[in-house]
């Protein structure tokens, strides 16, 4: 439904009960559903919001860093997303965060065990 | 990649060469032989390896949630996931959350095992470990959760030591628990400390407050006014001293997110007028300044700065009080809906629709209200917006026309919603048009919005005719059922349209292809009113009814079944196309499908037997009871019209019609016994069903089938039935109060109302035929019979009024006179909850009988088995042909027969004042005797005869009433060959009369 689209057209669509709202970015699709009564345009800024510190975080973020880190990626939508309400709106913030806890993480060279 | 320093932590790399391995694999057979594999080594090593570190356990945890997330399915691995959640290291306890949160849901068995695991968490020193824990809820918490963790929940939102991740996380944990499992937060307890937490600086702690608050004001509202000046204060802050950390700006907007979640929340209260309710005025207006004076800017920056703006103008148009901004706000949407981004064309829209239908409102208001200050203020609004409203029409349809369906539903809402007298038939002429051209998913909705318009403001109905058969001829496919029964009523109610309707739908019929709905909607109004075109040569009856037959062979077996009535209509209409339609009728007297064959067969004796009967049932159909909007009315309206009009002569009562019957008026009852809609054909088709071998006119056909007329006897039957107990009635109550009364058990006494009803609803149905026989709160048994000569047939509906089925029923019957035999079919075993059944009884009489069949009605309900025993009202008068007699042929008939002890006197006395009139009327229209005027000079007596001719020879029975007016009493002789037939009238006529 949201792929037939044509570019020019909105970024909503009413779907059943929700509404649908999505953006492209490169290859990528990010849709969110939400309630009718929603504010539209804030959603689609809220889409934005993420790419943006995916973005930050993984330094010119592509759908591989994505694959390939996807735990990274759920780390960050936990900062950001939660309930289905955002959370924190501050970039700074969240990129703040998600450094104190990598900070955390042990060092990954001495476990080299391959697979 | 490595260069990120981001990815070199944490990284591991079997992961990384296990993903690529997938994304490399060549076909999806390689990719599930490399994930078999895998899943067997993991399992394997999970079985097997005690000595598995952390690392592994999280790498492979890893590898099997990728799995996951590709499609396959994961019968292991949950137990290691809930060994990384209990570890003590960060990086394993992230993963063991976020392995949890992908693989499982609230409703997961496995949540209640690791809820303690949340409590440690939530419990411990570190706020990632708390945030983790209250991530955990936020994503999979469920019941057991929310009983088990909600107060410590609550004590870390409003905890001063809690750090902000862990409040924001808090509190949209317990929005989730409160969302899943409301009453939570009871506003008594908890309001005052939440609405303390509003003094939070820390914008992302106010941003997820914000979120909790507006759920729970949404909720319930009241109890919350104390945070409507703080978050109003909190909007100034932001809006007008800018007063808001750095980090917080998106493009160059102070947190949006914020301002659109406080604006939200203010939505929930009526406007203030104090100080505040002026800041607040003087923040929306500083909002919409920004919007004007920033025009340029990224598309984020113009997102934002709109979200806020849209969120603005809602409220604006929520509090609908300040006619300065709500002008402002109509000059906004006029122009966002001309926009060029599409985006701001939807909302545009959107809150436009939301905007004209409070217009409406503001109209209503005015006449409501003659107060003159608001009244102007209101009316120079409404003007206004009407002109501007106008003005913006051609947007609006080039919206409608847009190429993307999210718009052009909105522009739908919009037009709809703004629709009035004035712009109407604009509006309807262009969604007709666009209606050629729409995509087929908003068709149907369209084609419903068009028909209430034309409806709800036709000025006048031809229009509303033509638009109709627009929208047929258009898209048929769309139109449902509702809508063109919607079109015949209000023809059939309308007379001054009727002739127009007939000629319109006459010449849409010409088309070759025209639809089916139209075919049906052409068989009604021709047949209805086909007469009124016909004196047109070029519609003559000839040619309608050719018209009409060329769609016969490709319509579906309803149009079939109502073209045939349409037909029977024609042959009342004009006789001279009686051969034609006969012939019609014949070829189908053995079609396939019952309904058809049966209207068949008795449409073509119908027409075939008897004129007045004919004219009396195929006579125009009255103006239908007015109701209801098409919308509103969808269900219960449209199901009552169906029945009349293209339903078979069905068995099954519609629900909505049954309900009346439930109402008190016996009167009500007599007149349209079963609910069918008193003079629709469908009723009297019913009543039609006679068995062919029938050859004899019916005597009296307006008796039969007028309900004006039926309501006579009923008139007074009220007041003769009133009285009760004379020592004569016991007889005739005896054999129905003896049995047990399915409600109350009882066993017989007079006085019990349930009997005291049956005897009046028996004695009733003695003088006329149709009507209801008993009714309780489980089961109403409603009653047909018609006679013809010694044939009688009675129908019995068995109407279930209990919310629950009726099993094993069934039925028997007893006559106590060998001379009335009664033939029932047999029954359906269960009558399902407001369902009906029927049982025809057909009887004939061959001599003089004096008791009244019995019947016993048994059947179970859930609690106890119950009988009812029923005396059914077939007697002996009902049998007697009216004799009139003069006055010589009287009394030597009299003298004739024999005196005592054949002949029967017997004095009674009337409780009311004595009425000749009544007395007439209940012997020659009740009982069928002749009241002989100038026998007896006397005006207080009267004589009276009738014929009973199915005996071995003829009987006569004759009889005189003297009446003492002075002291209620009367006299009654009757003399008859016969003693059972004397003593039946007499039970009969005292019943009645005293």
């Amino acid at each position: 439904m949201v792929l037939s689209r044509p570019p020019k057209l909105c970024n909503f669509l009413e779907w059943k009960e929700y509404k649908i709202i999505f953006k492209r970015y490169a290859s990528l699709f990010f849709v969110v559903c939400v309630d009718r009564s929603d504010n539209e345009l804030i959603v689609l800024e809220i889409i934005h919001h993420f790419v943006e510190i995916l973005d930050r975080y993984f330094g010119n973020v592509c759908e591989l860093d994505l694959i390939f880190n996807f735990h990274k990626a759920y780390y960050i939508l936990d900062e950001l997303i939660m309930a289905g309400e955002l959370q924190e709106t501050s970039k700074k913030t969240v990129l703040r965060i998600m450094a104190q806890q990598d900070a955390q993480q042990e060092n990954p060279s001495e476990h080299k065990v391959d697979l | 990649m490595a260069a990120n320093p981001n990815l070199s932590k944490g990284a591991m790399r079997g992961l990384t060469n296990f993903i690529s391995d997938l994304r490399n694999a060549p076909n999806k057979e390689n990719e599930e032989k490399r994930v078999t594999k895998e899943m067997a080594h993991i399992r394997k090593e999970f079985k097997e390896n005690k000595n598995i570190d952390g690392y592994q356990r999280r790498k492979y945890v890893c590898k099997l949630i990728y799995m996951y997330m590709l499609g396959y399915e994961l019968d292991f691995g949950h137990m290691e996931a809930v060994t990384l959640l209990s570890s003590s290291k960060f990086t394993e306890k992230q993963i063991g959350y976020i392995s949890l949160g992908i693989l499982l849901n609230e409703s997961h068995e496995m949540l209640p095992l690791i809820i303690n695991s949340f409590k440690e968490d939530l419990l411990a020193r570190s706020d990632y470990f708390q945030a983790l824990a209250l991530a955990a809820v936020c994503n999979i918490g469920g019941k057991e959760t929310a009983e088990f963790l909600a107060p410590l929940i609550q004590k870390l939102l409003i905890a001063n030591t809690s750090a902000p991740l862990v409040k924001k996380r808090a509190a949209l944990a317990i929005l989730r628990m409160n969302r899943n499992h409301p009453g939570l937060v009871t506003p008594d307890s908890w309001v005052e400390r939440l609405i303390s937490v509003l003094d939070e600086q820390d914008f992302g702690v106010l941003n997820s407050l914000m979120s909790l608050l507006i759920d729970l004001v949404s909720e319930k509202a009241e109890g919350w006014e104390p945070a409507v000046p703080k978050v109003i204060h909190l909007l100034y802050k932001i809006i007008i001293q800018k007063e808001n950390p750095k980090e917080y700006i998106y493009y160059h907007i102070p947190c949006p997110w914020l301002q659109v979640k406080l604006l939200r929340f203010l939505r929930y209260f009526p406007p203030l007028e104090d100080a505040t309710g002026r800041r607040l005025t003087e923040i929306l207006n500083a909002i919409f300044a920004i919007s004007e004076s920033a025009k340029a800017g990224t598309i984020n920056h113009k997102n934002a700065l709109n979200a806020v703006l849209f969120e603005a103008i809602n409220l604006i148009i929520h509090h609908d009080n300040d006619p300065a901004l709500l002008k402002q706000t109509s000059i906004l949407l006029g122009r966002f809906i001309t926009a060029k981004e599409t985006n701001i064309r939807y909302l545009g829209l959107e809150a436009m629709s939301h905007f004209a239908s409070l217009s409406n409102e503001t109209s209503v208001m005015i006449k409501k209200y003659q107060d003159t200050v608001l009244c102007k203020l209101n009316e120079l609004n409404g003007e206004h917006e009407i002109k501007r409203l106008r003005w913006l029409l051609i947007d609006y349809l080039v919206s409608l026309k847009d190429a993307d369906i999210s718009i052009r539903r909105r522009a739908l809402d919009l037009l709809y919603g703004m629709c009035d007298k004035v712009t109407c038939k604009t509006i309807v002429a262009e969604l007709l048009s666009y209606l050629q051209t729409a995509d087929y998913n908003i068709r149907e909705e369209l084609v419903i919005k068009i028909a209430n318009l034309a409806e709800k403001f036709a000025s006048n109905y031809s229009w509303y005719v033509d638009v109709i058969l627009q929208l047929i001829t258009t898209a048929g496919d769309f139109v449902s059922d509702d809508i063109w029964f919607r079109v015949v009523k209000i023809v059939t109610n309308h007379e001054d349209i009727q002739t127009y309707a007939a000629s319109t739908v006459f010449v849409a019929l010409q088309n070759r292809n025209a639809h089916e709905t139209l075919v049906k909607v052409g068989g009604y109004i021709l047949g209805e009113f086909g007469h009124l075109i016909a004196d047109n040569p070029a519609s003559s009856p000839l040619i309608q009814f050719q018209t009409l037959h060329g769609k016969f062979a490709t319509c579906g077996l309803q149009t079939k079944a109502l073209l045939l009535s349409t037909y029977a209509k024609f042959v009342n209409l004009f006789p001279e196309l009686t051969q034609q339609t006969q012939e019609v009728f014949r070829q189908h007297s053995s079609y396939i499908d019952a309904e058809i064959q049966q209207r068949a067969c008795e449409y073509l004796n119908l027409t075939s037997l008897n004129e007045d009967l004919m004219q009396t049932v195929l006579d125009v159909i009255p103006a239908f009871s007015e109701n209801k909007d098409l919308i509103n009315s969808n269900s219960s309206g449209s199901a009552g019209i169906g029945n009349e009009i293209s339903t078979p002569p069905s068995n099954t009562f519609s629900s909505g019609n049954n309900s009346h019957i439930g109402g008190n008026t016996s009167q009500l009852d007599l007149l349209d016994p079963f609910g069918l809609g008193v003079s629709s054909p469908s009723q009297q088709q019913q009543y039609q069903q006679q068995p062919p071998q029938y050859q004899q006119p019916i005597a009296q056909p307006q008796q039969f089938f007028s309900p004006q007329q039926q309501l006579q006897p009923e008139n007074y039957q009220q007041e003769v039935g009133s009285p009760f107990g004379s020592g004569q009635h016991n007889n005739l109550l005896s054999p129905t109060a003896s049995s047990g009364s399915p409600n109350t058990g009882s066993t017989g006494s007079p006085l019990d109302p349930l009997a005291i009803k049956i005897v009046n609803a028996y004695k009733r149905l003695c003088l006329v035929n149709d009507g209801v026989l008993y009714e309780d709160s489980i089961i109403q048994i409603g009653l047909k019979s018609e006679y013809n000569g010694a044939q009688g047939r009675i129908v019995l509906y068995y109407g279930n009024n209990s919310s629950f089925p009726l099993t094993s029923f069934n039925t028997t019957f007893e006559s106590a006179s060998s001379t009335l035999q009664l033939q029932p079919q047999s029954t359906a075993p269960n009558i399902q909850p407001k369902a009906q059944i029927q049982q025809p009884i057909t009887f004939s009489c061959t001599g003089e009988f004096s008791e009244s069949p019995t019947a016993a009605i048994n059947f179970l309900t859930p609690g106890k088995p119950i009988t009812i025993h029923l005396k059914l009202p077939i007697v002996i008068s009902k049998f007697f042909d009216p004799l009139q007699l003069n006055s010589g042929d009287y009394f030597a008939k009299w003298k004739i027969l024999p005196g005592k002890p054949v002949e029967i006197q017997e004095v009674f006395k009337t409780s009311k004042p004595i009425d000749m009139a009544h007395f007439n009327k209940v012997l020659s229209e009740g009982l069928n005797l002749t009241v002989n005027k100038g026998v007896d000079p006397n005006p207080n007596n009267l004589v009276a005869s009738a014929q009973f001719p199915y005996a071995q020879n003829p009987m006569f029975v004759l009889l005189r009433i003297e009446s003492n007016p002075q002291a209620n009493m009367c006299r009654l002789t009757i003399r008859s060959q016969s003693a059972v037939i004397s003593n039946a009238t007499k039970q009969l006529i005292i019943s009645h009369l005293s």
